[in-house]
């Protein structure tokens, strides 16, 4: 199909865009930061026969704190996310994630539920709604259907999501008082880049020094979907997390990772710098908590 | 083949072509406003950067299917050469364009920049600003120098006199 | 000499002057910052075709057959063309004509062009080019280019896979390492670095109802691509006009024919339609030259008390599979290979090679970049042995005006090597080094400061013309148009060009309009290359000056009716000498020589300066001029990650004399982030002569978050054949920063990194084997 000839449709609302979506004679494909999407259709790969643009579909724009967490809508742009004093209270990993998408420009246009939808290794939203526990929200016509983020990924870009369903909430558990978060990231320059490595990790620090109660860490581009670190997540509370043993857990952490090799860096390469981050991180979040 | 109407720089259009034209092939071949450039077509170099109601966006990812409605402003919009922007004086005056190509992308974002501070921003925060636009000639020591000086000068017009 | 020439000789020395030296705002700044400024990608014409290349599906394959009938049944195609329908030579190339423009029956890259078509759409001419059928043979690629120069490797063209072996030998290398009490021996490996100018090749043809063509492309040198295009299209070079400024980049990759061909050809039959080609990135990437990557073994020898005495070089260079420069490259690299030193025993080779890894050619720098690593780091290492001071070291071995260079001959041109190291020793990075080392911003970071020096010839050396010309015109209003070919690639030589014209002439800078890039308005002045552009240029005006004074004198002369003596030039008017009451405009002179039919047009001509003795299979070394500059650079090491930034950059470049302060700044400031991107970020990496890079997503340059602190601190030897006493700075200017980060990070990790670009990876890599060392020696 010529790309001049495929169609696009801005449905008024999100039932008419579930209703266009039970369609099954045709392909369709969700349009909405573009970053993705637009960049795969000019390489002619998963050309549809029509864009669902949802892009003004602005019910789905939003970042609110209910009862059961904070809910993002899927359309809440990366710069939504870093603008929001809500999230840099209560979800600053996400924020510092999204603070790391390519730049400016893709920040503006970009969003969650595209980020999600995309499922790249390497995406850098998805490591941070991992240690943040989100459940993604899909949506039929008929069904709705919530998943928790683990279970969400498939591979690399495969997801559990259905042809006829779209990502309409995202549920994340803010972090408490005394919670802790940050994103490091590896890519070959400070922006626009894609990273070789990140993690993201938040901790829940106690009242002694350097006690950490509990604490997750995820990280990406290190397989083929996000690795939630087990064995250094039950480490991170052994003990105060002193110098010595910041490095003893990120020591750990290469075991923990299934990286391969591509352009970017040799899966050896990876596997070393998943430690790495880990340590950087750790060691960052400490001085930050110290310093509080 | 589609008509869409959108508003460029202020005024009404209405532009056939087909949905998935990208935006800035609609500009610089339907328009004639050829200030926005293509260098990447992937949104990595910010050439071709426009504000979309008021957001800065890379064009190149933007179709004619979606601009419906829509406000945009390039280039040619923020001024022109009878009537510069003080963010043009200040990247004319400071040497801030060599071969000139990436030009445009970085005025529409230190526009959009500018405007949503009252400040005069630090190195970083200038750098944080412009990352997502590539340029190959400058070094990029001039572009930082002159986003600071249109922001005095913006600073300095806004005063109470 | 004629009095005018007196006078601007005068005015060349005379320190009150009103433009030269001054920060004169580019005169194309305006039109630039709106968007108003039209490139010949920009244009757009309501009866036009776009044209598309096909091309190689293989690095190296033979062609059986080429079938285009299910193209040209496409309803949109206009036409398709291939090595059948080229009228002329069927091959282009600046120095040997190698590169087929359509190949006929063999590819050597997945750059080569097969066929072309011109269609009603973009779309249409993709479809089209994807319905030509093309019969190959793949044959075994050639990825290597010391395997390609072994005996029995398969063969790119009929005269072997070596294109070019150029030599230098001066003194006795074997007695210079016999005296050596320190020999140094590392081999080091270069990128294959992409110009990466934002404004991708492309452009339109036309042919016009007269039957000539109009070819409008960024390009470096019209003039010639002119002449190239003639040859393909066995058409008279004057039936063609080419347009080729101004270019959104250039960097040397603009230097080499891109689309040009394609354009003429196209045009030649889609019946006057005006044709269209503009290169996506992707394909840019693939079809566009590349820096050539070098294998360079450097073998030094020192005496304890930091005297160079011996340096062996072999240089291989992978030229891909065309010569296009590369021949002129090694020989560059060679002649500059043992540094701006005079090192009495020198054994230098270099190898061009044939591989089929895509096509290099021209880039800033022209080979010196790769080489320059050599004798840095080794004077280096000699400073760590011996506990000298690098940049003693360095000023004790560097030759002075007058002096035998390492080539054996005697420079007579200014050199600024040693006031340029002597800055570097007095500038704050350096005198407070220790400290800024000990502000880390993290515990685990590491800071090193290096100082790097190096040179480059300007202009073309012996065996090429080198020539410039300018055409100066009195305009009806009064302003001068000042013709110079030579394109605006973003240096802004246009505004040096205004510069000068405007100081000689005395009058306003507004009142010179500047006309560059236009084969028919301008005469042939040479490329915008080889740091050659405001030095030739500004000469030739400064030459076309006393010219367009005398036709002024004259006129002057006869409307005051006194003689031509009496005749004296002031600020925008001629006046009659010591009275200024008597005085004529530049615009009654224009109606003066209009109501006589007088030319009110002049030429000024001016042949670069050469060594009358070329060295022996040297490839043209050595040239008469060259820059110097001398860079220090701080770095902070991440030895976690081996991550790396350029903190902080001093630039001191030798320009002989700064015409004007802000644009001297651009280049430094430029040439230094492209220096930083060569050394940590940027390479087209091909695999089996396919790309694995393929666009901005995975080639990286630096972005304005890696950009340094820069300072630029010029030193100004007085050059005494250059406009005002200035000499060439654009290539240098990225070239001693390249050794001086690489020892930076020695400094901060003591890790040394041989193979470009210290990456990440790489970095921490040579960190980890660093730790091994250490633990292995205790």
């Amino acid at each position: 199909m010529r790309v001049s000839e495929i169609d696009l449709v801005s449905p008024s609302s999100v039932d008419k865009c579930l209703y266009m979506l039970r369609d099954h004679d045709k392909t369709f494909r969700l349009l909405a930061g573009g970053t993705d999407a637009i960049v795969q259709m000019k390489d002619g790969k998963r050309i549809p026969d029509i864009w669902i643009n949802i892009k003004n579909l602005t019910e789905l724009r939003y970042i609110r704190e209910e009862k059961e967490g904070i809910h993002i809508g899927p359309l809440t742009t990366h710069t939504d996310i870093v603008k929001s004093e809500l999230l840099q209270k209560k979800a600053d990993v996400l924020v510092g994630a999204s603070m790391e998408v390519g730049a400016i420009q893709l920040q503006n246009m970009g969003t969650v539920g595209g980020n999600i939808g995309t499922a790249s290794p390497a995406g850098d939203t998805i490591p941070a709604l991992f240690v943040l526990d989100a459940q993604i929200e899909l949506s039929s016509f008929n069904e709705k259907r919530t998943i928790p983020i683990n279970e969400f990924f498939t591979g690399p870009g495969k997801t559990v999501q259905k042809q006829n369903e779209m990502i309409t909430n995202i549920i994340i558990q803010p972090q408490s008082e005394n919670e802790i978060g940050i994103f490091e990231k590896l890519g070959p320059r400070k922006a626009q880049s894609i990273s070789i490595v990140n993690v993201a990790i938040t901790l829940r620090m106690g009242s002694n020094p350097r006690e950490c109660l509990e604490g997750k860490i995820a990280f990406g581009s290190v397989g083929p979907t996000i690795i939630r670190s087990k064995k250094c997540e039950k480490m991170l509370a052994l003990g105060p997390l002193d110098d010595t043993a910041i490095q003893d857990i990120a020591g750990a952490a290469w075991k923990e990772v299934m990286p391969i090799s591509d352009v970017r860096a040799s899966a050896k390469y990876r596997r070393s710098m998943a430690s790495a981050l880990l340590e950087r991180g750790l060691y960052r979040l400490m001085n930050r908590w110290d310093a509080r | 083949m589609k008509t869409f109407h959108f508003k460029v720089n202020g005024e009404e259009v209405s532009v056939t072509c087909p949905p998935t034209k990208t935006l800035l092939d609609v500009l610089r071949d339907q328009l004639d406003l050829t200030g926005s450039k293509e260098c990447c077509g992937k949104g990595e170099c910010g050439s071709c950067t426009i504000l979309l109601g008021g957001d800065s966006v890379c064009s190149c990812l933007v179709l004619a299917g979606q601009t419906e409605n829509v406000s945009i402003t390039t280039v040619e919009g923020i001024g022109l050469t009878t009537k510069m922007d003080v963010v043009q004086q200040a990247f004319s005056d400071e040497g801030a364009t060599q071969c000139g190509y990436c030009t445009p992308g970085f005025i529409v974002t230190a526009r959009s920049f500018l405007n949503s501070i009252d400040y005069i921003p630090t190195d970083d925060e200038v750098k944080t600003a412009l990352g997502g636009n590539l340029c190959r000639c400058t070094g990029y020591t001039k572009i930082i120098k002159a986003v600071q000086t249109a922001a005095q000068i913006q600073q300095a017009e806004k005063a109470p006199s | 000499m004629s009095k005018e020439v007196k006078d601007v000789q005068k005015l060349e020395n005379q320190q009150q002057l009103k433009w030269v030296g001054k920060s004169v705002k580019r005169i194309d700044g305006p039109a630039k910052v709106t968007g108003e400024q039209k490139y010949k990608t920009d244009f757009n014409y309501p009866n036009m075709v776009w044209g598309k290349v096909l091309r190689a599906r293989y690095p190296f394959a033979k062609i059986k057959g080429i079938d285009t009938s299910k193209a040209e049944a496409h309803p949109d195609a206009v036409c398709v063309l291939t090595h059948k329908d080229i009228p002329g030579f069927n091959g282009f190339g600046i120095v040997t004509p190698d590169q087929p423009v359509l190949c006929e029956d063999v590819v050597r890259c997945t750059g080569d062009a097969v066929a072309l078509v011109a269609a009603e759409s973009l779309e249409a001419a993709e479809e089209a080019i994807n319905l030509i059928e093309v019969d190959y043979e793949p044959l075994e690629p050639v990825t290597d280019a010391e395997a390609a120069m072994i005996q029995g490797a398969p063969q790119l063209h009929p005269d072997g896979n070596i294109h070019s072996h150029v030599t230098i030998v001066n003194g006795d290398i074997d007695k210079g390492f016999e005296e050596a009490d320190f020999i140094f021996e590392n081999t080091f490996y270069s990128p294959r670095q992409m110009h990466a100018f934002i404004e991708t090749e492309g452009g339109w043809g036309k042919l016009e109802e007269d039957g000539s063509l109009t070819i409008q492309c960024p390009a470096q040198y019209g003039h010639r691509d002119k002449l190239q295009i003639a040859r393909a299209l066995a058409l008279n070079p004057e039936r063609i006009h080419v347009y080729s400024s101004p270019n959104g980049g250039g960097f040397g990759g603009k230097d080499e024919i891109t689309v040009q061909i394609y354009l003429a050809l196209l045009a030649q039959n889609t019946d006057g339609r005006p044709v269209k080609i503009h290169l996506s990135r992707e394909e840019s990437v693939i079809a566009g030259i590349k820096r050539h990557p070098f294998k360079v073994t450097v073998k030094t020898g020192a005496k304890k008390d930091g005297t160079l005495i011996a340096n062996k070089v072999r240089a291989v260079a992978d030229t891909g599979a065309y010569a296009s420069l590369g021949g002129a490259v090694t020989a560059l690299a060679i002649e500059h290979a043992s540094g701006p030193y005079k090192i009495p025993n020198v054994d230098m080779e270099g190898f061009c090679v044939y591989t089929n890894n895509g096509i290099a050619g021209a880039f800033r720098g022209f080979g010196v970049n790769q080489v320059c690593v050599g004798i840095e780091t080794h004077i280096d290492m000699l400073a760590e042995k011996t506990g000298l001071d690098p940049i003693e070291i360095r000023k004790k071995n560097a030759y002075l005006q007058g002096d035998r260079s390492s080539l054996g001959h005697v420079v007579s041109s200014s050199v600024g090597t040693i006031e340029t190291l002597m800055e570097a020793e007095e500038c704050d990075l350096w005198v407070n080094r220790e400290l800024y080392k000990s502000q880390v911003s993290e515990p685990w970071k590491k800071r090193g400061v290096a100082a790097a020096t190096s040179f480059h010839g300007v202009g073309m050396g012996i065996g090429t013309p080198d020539y410039g010309a300018a055409t100066i015109e009195l305009l009806k209003d009064g302003r001068f148009k000042v013709g110079v070919a030579i394109e605006e690639i973003g240096t802004g030589n246009g505004t040096v060009y205004a510069q000068v014209a405007a100081e000689c002439l005395r009058c306003e800078v507004d009142n010179i309009a500047v006309i560059q890039g236009d084969t028919k308005e301008t005469l042939d002045s040479g490329t915008i290359s080889a740091s050659r552009s405001t030095y030739t240029g500004g000469r030739a005006i400064a030459t076309a000056a006393p010219n367009m004074i005398t036709l002024l004198t004259e006129a002057a002369a006869e409307i005051l009716n006194v003689s031509k003596s009496e005749i004296e030039l002031a600020d925008n008017k001629l006046i009659v000498a010591g009275d200024e009451s008597q005085s004529v405009n530049y615009k009654q002179i224009y109606e003066k020589l209009y109501e006589q039919h007088r030319s009110m047009r002049v030429e000024g001509h001016f042949y670069l300066p050469r060594e009358k003795k070329e060295l022996k299979n040297s490839g043209g070394a050595p040239h008469h001029l060259y820059g110097y500059m001398t860079h220090v650079v701080m770095v902070e090491v991440d030895t976690l990650t081996g991550e790396t930034d350029v903190l902080h950059v001093v630039a001191i470049p030798d320009v002989g004399k700064v015409l004007n302060p802000q644009g001297l700044e651009g280049q430094s400031e430029g040439g230094a982030v492209m220096g930083i991107g060569y050394t940590l970020y940027e390479d087209i990496l091909i695999e089996e002569g396919y790309h694995k890079t393929k666009n901005f997503t995975d080639y990286i340059i630096p972005t304005i978050r890696e950009t340094p602190i820069i300072e630029t601190i010029p030193v100004e030897s007085n050059e005494k054949s250059g406009p005002f006493g200035a000499k060439g700075i654009a290539e240098v200017v990225m070239i001693p920063i390249i050794p001086a980060i690489m020892a930076a990070i020695h400094d901060a990790t003591g890790a040394r990194i041989n193979h470009l670009p210290a990456t990440p990876e790489r970095i921490y890599k040579a960190i980890q084997e660093t730790k091994k060392q250490t633990l292995v020696s205790r």
